[in-house]
Order: C-alpha cells, then structure tokens, then sequence
C-alpha cells in the first residue's frame, strides 16, 4: 500500500504536467481533479504512517530513496493544500489568459518537484529534488515573456543555482561522514566527528545552511526572492512566496536536525553567525517592505522577513522555539497564500497595483478585503489569530533558550519587526474600507466567486488555526520530541 | 472546556449578534441599530443574573484549556462580574441613544458590527481569569474600536483615528513581549486562585516586563504622556461611541493597571509609587488640558483623562497602604463606577448638542440649553456629581481618596512629596469645578444664536433612559454607604483586602469640598472670565490659549516616528542591497568591466562594415529599380542600435552569473581542497 503510494504522490503532478504541457486543449476540471488527487494521495500517505523505499543507486553509497516522516508528511500536507488552494483561485485567474496549459503545466511540475522533496530520504535525494525544484518553478516566473520578466526569472536561476552548489558541498561532506544513508532523527554523524567537530565540519553546515537558505531569502542571498516573486502570475507568486520558500526550510531543518544533529552546531560560531544573519533578515525585509508601493513586491519583502522568524526558530536549536518555527511554516504559508491571492484579485479586478491608489476598494471588494486584513492582523502577530499563536511560542522559546544576548535580542527584534508589519499591512488595510473623502476607483469591480471561495477558505484557516490548534500542535511536538 | 459556560456565552454573545446586525441590518441603518440594543440587552440581562449570583456569594469560573497558546479562562467574582455588567449597562444605554442620534447617517451598520464586537471583547477583558486571556480580548478591543474613531470619515477623524490605531499597536506589542519576559509561573496564573508569590524574584525581572505591559495599559487608560490620543479622538467620534471610550475603554486600561497591582506585583512598593506619581501628573495634566480646551467634547474627553488620573492615584495608593489599603479600594473602586455614570450623560448631553448643531466648539454653542429643562437637569446631574459637590457620588469617590491619601502621608511620616500631591489633590478638584462651570455657564447662561428647531433634544426613549442614570447618580449621592459601600464590600475579595463601612459626611470632608468649590470658583473668575474669554459686541468669545508645544503628538510623537522610520528605512536599504553593492564593486576591481560607464551609442567595426555594405546596395537600388519609391533604412544605425539592446541584456545576464560562477567556483574550490587533503 506505502510503496504504491510512494509512487503515486509525485506520480500525479507529473502526468498532469505532462498532460498539460503536450495537450491542445486546457480542460480546467482535470487540473481541479489533479490537485486534489495529489492532495488526497498525501493525506492517504499520511494515514500508513512511517516507511523507506529505495529508488534506484547509481553507485556504492550513492542511493536515492524515498522516506515517510513526520516532518515530510507535515510539509507534503501543507504543501499540496496551499498548491490546491492557490490552483483552485488559477482556474479562474487564468481564464482569460491566452495559454493556461503552459503554466498549469509547470505548476504541477513545482507541486511534483515538491512532493519528491518532502519524500527524501537521504540528503542526495534531496539536493536533487531541490535542483529540480529551481528548474520547473523558474517557467512560472518567465511566463508574462516580458524583459523585466526574463530578467527576474534568469536572477532566480542563478541565484537558486548558486545556492544549490553551496548545498552540494555540505550535502557530500555529510554524505561521507554520517553512518547513516537516510535521514536520522536527531542525525548520524559519526561519533569521532561529534567529540572533535574540525572547522571543515562547522564551515561545510555553514555554508550548506546559507545554500539552502537562498531559497529561503536568507541574507545575503535573499536578492532574487523580491524581484522574482512580483513578476510572476499572481497564483505562482503565491505559491512562490507561500510555499516554494518553505522547500529552503525544509532542506535546512533536514540538514540541521536530520543528518547533522544539532549537538555539532550547538554553541559554535555557526549558530550565532546564521542566528544573527536570520534577526537581520527579519529587519531587512520589513523596513524594505515598508517603502514599497507595489503591492506585490511589499508582500514579497514580508516573506523575506516572515522566513527569517522561522529560521530563527530553527537556528535556536530549542523544542519550543523550534515548534513556534514549524507552526510558523504553517501559519505563514496559509496567510502569505491568502494575502497573494488577494492582491491578485485587487490588481486584476481593482485596476491598481499601488497600494497608495486603493483608496476605498474595500467597499467595492469587501470579501477580498476582508480576507485581506484578517491574513494581514494574522501576519503583524495581532492574537487571537494564528500568527499570533506561532509568534508567541517562538519568542518564548528564544527567552527560555538561555541563549546569551539572543534571548532578549531576539524577542525585541520580532517585536520591531511587527511593528513595521503592521507599519506595511495597516495602511493598505485602513485606506482600503476608510476612505475619507477621496474619489473611489471607478474601475474596481468585485472578484468573481471562484477566485473569492479559495480567498475564504485561507482567511478562515488562518483565524481558526489561532482559536484552536491542538492537533497541529500535537503532530508538531511527536515531530520534535524525536529530535531535542 | 469544563464550568460554567454561560460566562463564555455572555462574553461572546455580542460577538455572535455582530454579524447578525451587519447582515441584516445592510441598506437599513435603523434595523442594525434595533439589532445591537436587542443584543446588548440581552447581555446585560445574562450579567444581571450573574451579578446577582455574585452579590449573593455564588463565583463561577470557565476554562477551554484547547484555547490559542495558553487557553481560555474567565471567571466572575464580585469586582470583575460588577465592572462587566456595568459594560453592558453603558453600552445598552448608548445603544438605544444611538437610535436617535444616527438619523440619516450612513456607515451605520458597520458601527453597529464593531461596536457590538467591542461590547465582547470588554466583557471578556473583565471577566478574564488568565493573563494571556486578559491580552487577547484587550487586543482585540483596541483593534476593533477603531472604526468608532474613524466613523466620520473627514481627515480630522482619519488622523486622529490613525494615532488611536498606532498608540493601541505598539501599546499591544509592548504588552505581548512584557508578558513574554514574566517568569513562567506568573503567566499560569488563575486571579480567582489568588495573587502571585513574588517573594523568590528578584523585583527587577518583574519590573521590567510590568513597566512594559504598563505602556499597553497606560495607553488606553489615557494616562500621561500617552494619553494623545484621547482628547482627539473623542471630539471626533459619534457621541455614543465617545460615550462608552470614556465610560468603559479607559476602564480596561485601568483594570489592566489594577490587575498588574493586586496579582503580580503586590509585594513590590515601587511598583506602586510608579503607578501613584503617574496618577498625580495624569490627574494635573488632564484637569489643566480640560480648562484650556474651547470644544465640549475635548472638555469631557481631557475630564475624563484627568478623572482616570484620581483613580490611578488610587490604584497606587492601595498598593502602598497595601493592608490598610481598605479605603483606598472602596475609592478607586467607586470613582470608576462614577465616572462611568458621569461620563456617559454628559458625553450623551453633547451628543444631544451635536444632532442639533454640528459642532461643538464653545462659541457655536453658546446658550443652546437656554429653555430646554431637561437637558439643564441632565447635565447639572453630570457636572455636580464629577466636580464632587457634596450629596452627589463624585463627593463620596473623592474623599474616600482623599483620605486614603492623608493616611499614606501620615503613615510615610510626612514626606513632603507626598504632602504636596495632598495640595495638588485639591488643585485637581478645584481645576474640575473650574472647567465645568466653564461648559456649563457657556452651554446655559450665555446668549447665542437661537436655537432654531423648537424639537426636543432628546427622543422619548432617551429621554427616560438618561433619566434613569441622572435618578441612579443621585440615588449613589444621598446612599452612599449603603451603595458605595455595597460595592466596596462586592469587591474587596478580588483584592484580598480588608473593607470598613464608609462614613463620608465628616466636617473635615465637608471643609475640603468647600475649600475645593471655592478655589474652582476663584479660578473660574480669574483665568476663564478673564484670560480664556474676551468680551465683544457678540456676547463672550472663548479662546484657545493653548501653547502648541503643549501638543505632544506633534512636537513630539511624530516627527520622532517619522524620522525613525526614514533612519530606519535608509539603514536598512544600504543593508539590504550590500550583496548586490559588493558585486558590482568587486566586478569592477576583478574583471575590469566597466559597469558605471555609459557605452556610446554606436556598433562595432563588424556592424559599420555590414550596415556600410547594406546602405550601398540600398543606395545602388534606390538610383536603379526602386527609384520611385526609395528604401528609407540607414542600415548600419538600425545594426548599431540593435547591437546595442544585444549587448544591454547581455550585459544584464553576465552581471547575475559572474555572481554566482564566483560562489560556484568558491563551492567547487571547498570541494576540491577537501577531497585533496583529506
């Protein structure tokens, strides 16, 4: 039953990728069907619980198999289902536009690449399908054919490269040193390594964390993430922004507490050099958010800073810090999708981009607004919505890690950073449904319902997941308990 | 979820009935209206039973462990079930104002939804159990009171609504990371168990996080100098809504303050000192503000900060009288209640003003309440009880406070700065007298434009609902033991204090409030009839003396965000774009690419030479076979040009990849030395 699922989880996208790249025609009820198929293969995987299958060894030692975690199956729901909502909205997004297949295609190319990552199981494996990954969502970055648009999607392969090859480097030095082939909670680093760690080790983590950490935005190399996610088509910068980003957290959280262990790392200049580099990100991203116009790319510099909290999280090496982190992966994935899929909706339907023309487009576009702001509050840590809940539990993990100067630096810099949240969120929100005396636009019109439905849906998960999250919580802590 | 569900079921009923009224009350404004009084009745019918149950000793307490982060629990006992259902009094009582007030005014049920929302989460801040429970409804009020501020949509309500919204924010942040750094046990709290042992602590880890979540509290209670936002944002909201931020938001901010006192920081007197002194400048600043101002809603609204100033007074002297702190609750305690009362028929009165006339600056007002009895009687009832003339509750309120107050200096023998803020006490009292008869002399004797309309100011209905306020202030003004006193005992378990029956009407009392009304009256003479007024052939005019330093927010608040923000902004930006910096730097310095300099326009020697040749057979052409219509292309312009987009984008790329080739040659260079030397 597993192995056959094994199969069919990155089996599904592929083919309807391929459908779709090859057919004539776009039948959107087979792309609705395709997502949620896969979405249903991962919620089936998710019930036979734990299990490795080998794929193929082109050498000794060099074997790419497949692995069914906690932490894979968590990222593999959370992935396929923001994919599926932000799908559901392309249906419609994309029903004017001239070639929908093209980018469906390549859509479920990313969600195939995707699901192959959450299954890893040994960090060869997963370097691969994070190569892959770069390669079937950098299309989607191309698709307008624009100059600004080729210009984005080159910057994003090159950095993505970049960063895959800074991965590489750690991902063999682990390779040979870990007795174990697959990932390990808590890692298999072998024991002569733990007792003397060299500085190749520390410098191998460092520079494979800040690798993968590209995908992530991790300063220094965050320089494509805003200038890719806004040419896109509104859906893929969702995905973009929601979810894609998450793969860099899931290859860091593999690398950090699945092959390495986190003893290598603990109290090393590596986790006070990424430590620091994830609290400056965090501040980067919201002060550059606060003096964008452009919607979209206001939103992409809130992903910069948003990853950056869960990377703290990560780097902090504390259970409770690292549960605010994964909850954080959940929440933050759920309202950037939302708060993407509405700004789509306000540039397409409202007729502006610029958040300082959208003057009263709350009382022409109320639902969209709505969903807005309540993925907006959420986003800025306003409780009782979900950011608030993840926030939270990171920040009193950081106070409770004892960690000097990062104990109190931390929480005061999330503090900062929420207030420029809200400096950014707030005005867009205010002028939105208060107005005052300026002119509406006349062009604005409302979104049609099939683009409104999934807009709710995210917006109501990311209230109810702040009311009440206890399952969540539960999967989160059984996921941690084996690695702290 | 385990106890008694009704107090979740009071807490979120109005919650529930928001959308209700939004939803049908859309296109009809007095529907929603008639929405928001039936659900708000209904709250207070659910408190009602639930007070009573208190009074006759009965607490009750819910929890949904499952809840956000830490859970959810309420709990009433006799204070908190008392100041919830005072909640719900004010806000049925401006609800059924507001069906009169809002006629022909748009934006209605969206008052409707928010105001109700309000209503919850006030309720919920009261009958909290748990600290993070306490924050969650405390956050969610201040987000959702903002549209009551920015109903009117005009810039001034936009501005001042904007600095409600950013002071209740970061007030929010600083509370949530106060509560952050409180050690673990405090934040498990339950108030209902009892207060914290503080003992094993050092004060200074407690301190800092209660100074935080103070700047929270403080905010929104008004206190000095956070309190800007308060005197705009009244003026410019609807007067229900003005009605109920001064009679019960204020509240939550000095329930937070009192919550901090009793249960977290009992043991620790500096503490308390800090919460008195704010109290007493609170108290001075807001009275002084009050005089000046020339509009009657800024009045009421600088009233009402300098009245949280008295109760702040009283928080702090509880906390360092502490067991002999019996008096000092009962008057903190019942100057809340008061001021509450007192506040929602004058803010109700002005909102009577505003229907009429449309704006409440002093020199348009003048005389408006010329022959109009009720209104007269009304206001009277307001003004006397707040300026504390004896036989009216303020009178109880504040001796009580006054007293607590000379039984503090005698016990800290004398300390000559507390025996000034005695004098300062006084000043305060005599300053309110000062700027009501200021009002009232303006709104009653004063002869202005006549009134036009010869309707009544107010609807039936809220005519007698406001009756019934005036009726309970005097009933509170000539019961005071038995009422007062009856609250005082209701609250004191939530302050584990001890409770002595109060006798108010000592001559010594009775000397003060004389001292009190005289040194108001003289003032009154003095700086109003004199400096604040001038006399012209069109009857008194007030004028604004008011220093515009005096304006903190824009001397102050301001600018400091602005420029932090740019600072801020700019820091971050050189930041930001260092990596990008450092390329085209280190491009220049290694590979000797010219990237700042402006290519000329123009090709290449192959481009000249194949546009050269091209132009030559075109000209040969142009003389031969095409000479009636000529080819019109400058050949080796169009190559040069085309060469030129060429080598732009090229140029675009090779920036990008001569980035990462670098990394790419780092990571390959790491590989190799390692694979070499190990």
């Amino acid at each position: 039953m597993q192995s056959i699922l094994f199969v069919l989880v990155p089996a599904i996208p592929l083919f309807f990728g391929a459908w779709f790249l090859f057919a004539r025609r776009f039948r959107a009820a087979a792309a609705g069907a395709g997502l949620a198929l896969c979405f249903a293969a991962v919620a089936a995987l998710t019930i036979t619980g734990d299990g490795v299958q080998t794929l193929f060894s082109v050498a000794p030692g060099v074997t790419f198999m497949f692995q069914s975690d906690g932490a894979g199956r968590l990222f593999g729901l959370l992935f396929s289902g923001v994919f599926m909502a932000a799908g559901f909205y392309a249906l419609t997004y994309f029903k004017h536009e001239k070639n929908p297949a093209r980018f469906f295609a390549f859509y479920f190319f990313s969600l195939f690449a995707l699901m192959c990552l959450c299954l890893a199981g040994s960090l060869l494996t997963m370097y691969l399908c994070f190569e892959t990954l770069t390669l079937c969502s950098f299309p989607m970055v191309l698709y307008d054919r624009t100059k600004e648009a080729v210009a984005a999607g080159i910057k994003y392969l090159l950095y993505s490269i970049a960063g895959a090859m800074m991965g590489l480097f750690g991902v063999i030095y682990l390779t040979l040193h870990t007795t174990s082939p697959t990932f390990v909670a808590g890692g298999s680093l072998t024991a002569e390594l733990l007792a003397d760690p060299p500085a190749l080790l520390l410098i191998a983590l460092f520079v494979c964390i800040l690798g993968f950490g590209t995908k992530a935005g991790l300063f220094p190399m965050h320089g494509w993430l805003p200038t890719a996610h806004p040419i896109a088509p509104t859906p893929a910068s969702a995905v973009l922004s929601g979810v894609i980003v998450n793969a860099g957290v899931l290859c860091i959280f593999r690398v950090i507490y699945f092959a390495a262990g986190t003893e290598a790392m603990r109290g090393s200049w590596v986790q006070t050099a990424l430590l620091s580099l994830s609290l400056l990100t965090v501040l980067i991203g919201s002060a550059q958010a606060l003096r964008q116009k452009h919607i979209k790319r206001r939103l992409a510099y809130s992903t910069v800073s948003q990853i950056s909290y869960i990377l703290f999280g990560l780097f902090l090496l504390q259970s409770a810090a690292a549960e605010g982190a994964l909850l954080h992966t959940v929440f933050h994935s759920v309202m950037k999708t939302c708060l993407f899929l509405c700004a789509g909706a306000l540039i397409v339907y409202g007729g502006t981009a610029d958040v300082d023309e959208m003057r009263g487009i709350g009382k022409i576009m109320p639902v969209t607004m709505w969903c807005f702001t309540v993925a907006g509050v959420g986003l800025v840590g306003i409780p009782p919505l979900s950011g608030f809940l993840s926030k939270w539990v990171l920040a009193r993990g950081a106070v409770q890690s004892g960690m000097p100067v990062f104990y109190w630096l931390g929480p005061v810099v999330l503090l900062v950073s929420a207030l420029l949240t809200a400096g950014y969120i707030a005005p867009v929100v205010l002028t939105a449904f208060f107005p005052g005396d300026a002119a509406v636009s006349l062009r604005a019109r409302r979104a049609p319902v099939g683009m409104i439905v999934p807009l709710c849906i995210l917006a109501a998960l990311a209230l109810l997941f702040g009311l009440y999250s206890v399952p969540l919580r539960n999967a989160v802590d059984t996921i941690l308990r084996a690695l702290l | 979820m385990q106890g008694n569900v009704w107090l979740m079921i009071a807490a979120a009923l109005p919650m529930l009935g928001a959308p209700v009224a939004y939803g049908l009350g859309r296109g009809r404004p007095r529907r929603a209206l008639l929405i928001m009084a039936a659900v708000s009745a209904a709250t207070l019918a659910l408190l009602s039973v639930l007070l009573v149950q208190t009074i006759q000793g009965q607490t009750s307490a819910f929890a949904w462990a499952h809840f956000s982060v830490m859970g959810l629990a309420l709990a009433a006992d006799g204070f908190t079930a008392l100041l919830s259902w005072l909640a719900a009094l004010l806000f049925t009582v401006a609800a059924m104002f507001s069906l009169s007030y809002f006629k022909n005014k748009t934006s209605v049920p969206r008052y409707a939804f928010f105001t109700l929302t309000t209503l919850s989460a006030v309720i919920g801040v009261f009958l909290s159990d748990q600290l993070l429970t306490t924050i969650v409804f405390f956050e969610v009020m201040s987000l959702v009171s903002y549209p009551w501020v920015a109903h009117e949509e005009t810039p001034g309500a936009l501005r001042a609504a904007q600095t409600y919204l950013w002071i209740a924010v970061i007030g929010g942040l600083c509370l949530l990371i106060g509560m952050l750094l409180l050690p673990h046990e405090l934040l498990s709290l339950r108030y209902s168990m009892g207060f914290a042992m503080t003992e094993g602590i050092e004060p200074s880890r407690l301190m800092l996080p209660a100074a935080l979540m103070l700047v929270g509290f403080g905010a929104k209670a008004g206190a000095f100098p956070l309190h800007v936002w308060l005197p705009k944002a009244h003026p410019v909201a609807p007067a229900p809504a003005s009605a109920l931020l001064s009679g019960m938001l204020l509240k939550t901010g000095v329930f937070g303050i009192a919550l901090l006192s009793v249960k977290f920081l009992r043991e620790i007197a500096a503490w308390h000192a800090l919460i008195f002194w704010i109290g007493v400048i609170t108290m001075v600043v807001g009275a002084v503000l009050a005089l000046l101002a020339v509009e009657m809603k800024r009045i009421l609204a600088c009233s009402s900060m300098s009245q949280i100033g008295f109760i702040m007074l009283g928080v702090g002297l509880f906390g360092l009288l502490l067991e002999h702190g019996g008096g000092a609750m009962q008057g903190f305690v019942s100057h809340m209640v008061n001021h509450a009362l007192f506040k929602l028929i004058l803010f109700l009165c002005a909102g009577a003003v505003a229907m009429r006339r449309h704006s409440l600056n002093l020199n348009d007002i003048r005389g408006f309440g010329r022959g109009k009895p009720l209104l007269h009687a009304l206001f009277l009832a307001g003004m006397l009880g707040i300026t504390g003339v004896p036989l009216f509750p303020g009178f109880a309120s504040k001796t009580l406070l006054h007293e607590a107050l000379t039984e503090y200096i005698h016990l800290s023998g004398g300390a000559w700065t507390y025996a000034a803020t005695e004098w300062l006490f006084i000043l305060t009292g005599a300053l309110t007298v000062a700027y009501m008869l200021k009002l009232y002399v303006c709104l009653f004797w004063e002869r202005g434009a006549e009134d036009e309309t010869k309707n009544p100011s107010f609807s039936k209905g809220s005519a007698a609902l406001l009756s019934l306020c005036a009726a309970a202030v005097l009933a509170v003004g000539l019961f005071p033991s038995a009422i007062l006193g009856g609250i005082g005992r209701l609250s004191a378990g939530f302050f584990h204090v001890e409770v002595e029956p109060i006798r108010v009407y000592t001559t010594e009392a009775l000397a003060n409030a004389v001292i009190s009304i005289g040194v108001g009256l003289l003032i009154y003479l003095l700086a109003v009839r004199v400096w604040l007024s001038e006399k012209t052939a069109d009857g008194r005019v007030y004028v604004d003396r008011k220093p515009t330093w005096m304006d903190l927010e824009e001397t102050a608040y301001r600018p400091l965000m602005k420029g932090l923000t740019a600072a801020v902004g700019a820091c971050f930006w050189l930041v930001a774009s260092l990596p990008e910096l450092a390329i085209a730097g280190g491009r220049r310095m290694l590979l000797h690419v010219r990237a700042w300099r402006v290519p000329m326009p123009g090709g290449n020697r192959f481009t000249m030479a194949v546009g050269g040749f091209l132009n030559g057979a075109v000209a040969l052409l142009n003389k031969t076979v095409r000479r009636r219509r000529p080819f019109e292309i400058d050949f080796s312009a169009a190559l040069a040009a085309g060469n030129e987009e060429l080598g732009q984008s090229m140029r675009k790329i090779k920036r990008s990849m001569s980035y990462s080739l670098l990394l790419f040659c780092l990571g390959l260079f790491g590989l190799l030395m390692y694979l070499m030397l190990w």
